[in-house]
């Protein structure tokens, strides 16, 4: 299974966890894997036509997904993944 | 200009004189810049700090970082610090964009774009950060919308622990010192990320995205929108 980091907008989907795993061959499966264990995950990373959301950035072991092939992205059980939404900050 | 420091200018800041690739020059560069700083925010706060401390001649901070004009001027009194507003950016040599919101982030990036003005991000969000270069006097640079094409609406920020903020704005000045001494650079842009909670530092280079309507050209060279990885990183 591939390590999924999660940032802290997204932790309160993943019951506080900041790190996850999830298995799946392609990106795209990884997502599918995450939101069969964290409900509504998926909704808040992509859109309704399935896409990656605009202010979201996923990374495939620090490398931005859309320089590779999007949700096809291939997935090793080795991979870290990043998911990496923009911070507006303003807070504290 | 200021051509020269000072006796007592050479003494304060004799151990950064004496940094590998820095110098006088380097320093006088400081002294005769300005730095905006949007937001009224920890990491504001921290940046504001940091470069009064690094040599930093005017600052202009948001009116509402509170003591932070007093703490300026008990750290020393080399920096002249101005209470402006958003506009206040027109004569600026850098910006730091510390949490200001997207409104601001968005305006901000339309002008260095066209005034080719180096900024920085310097966000927290609980136990993470991001400090992100965007060095708009490199041709060819990325700006935030080819980063970040849109904002989250939903985005609910929370507030930062407060070594993750002074963290980011450390850093953030730290560019900025870099960006204007002309003092070396982890290269025109690039997002770092920090998870306080994990304990480490991920470094990634920016790309000026292809079809980003700010630009309205091919974009770069390299190809495909957002980041990439920057080789060799991974540390502070």
């Amino acid at each position: 299974m591939a390590t999924v980091r999660i940032s802290t907008p997204l932790r309160k989907l993943t019951n506080g966890q900041e790190e996850v795993k999830a298995e799946g061959a392609t990106i795209g499966a990884v997502l599918a894997d995450l939101e069969k264990n964290f409900p509504g995950i998926k909704e808040r990373l992509c859109d309704e036509s399935g896409q990656v959301r605009r202010f979201v950035n996923i990374f495939a072991n620090e490398e931005d997904i859309r320089f590779l092939a999007n949700l096809d992205t291939p997935v090793k059980d080795s991979d870290e993944i990043s998911i990496v939404p923009a911070i507006a900050g303003g807070a504290g | 200009m200021t051509q020269e420091l000072g006796d007592y200018e050479r003494r304060r800041y004799a151990r950064q004189l004496a940094l590998p690739g820095w110098d006088v020059a380097a320093q006088v560069r400081l002294a005769d810049a300005t730095v905006c700083i949007l937001g009224a925010t920890p990491e504001a706060a921290a940046t504001a700090l940091a470069l009064a401390g690094a040599g930093v001649g005017t600052l202009v901070i948001d009116a509402g970082l509170g003591d932070v004009p007093a703490r300026v001027a008990a750290l020393t009194t080399l920096c002249a610090v101005r209470v402006g507003a958003q506009a206040a950016v027109a004569g600026a040599d850098a910006v730091v964009e510390a949490g200001a919101g997207a409104a601001a982030r968005a305006a901000l990036d339309a002008w260095a774009r066209q005034a080719r003005v180096p900024w920085v991000v310097a966000v927290s969000d609980g136990w993470d950060a991001q400090v992100a270069v965007l060095d708009q006097r490199v041709a060819g640079a990325p700006c935030a919308r080819c980063v970040w094409p849109a904002p989250d609406e939903r985005a609910e920020s929370d507030a930062p622990a407060a070594p993750v903020a002074a963290w980011a704005g450390a850093l953030a000045a730290l560019e900025v010192v870099k960006l204007l001494g002309q003092g070396g650079s982890a290269g025109h842009a690039w997002l770092m990320l920090l998870s306080g909670l994990a304990g480490d530092v991920r470094r990634l280079r920016l790309r000026r995205a292809p079809g980003c309507p700010a630009h309205g050209d091919a974009g770069d060279a390299g190809g495909s929108p957002g980041a990439s990885a920057d080789a060799g990183a991974g540390a502070a």
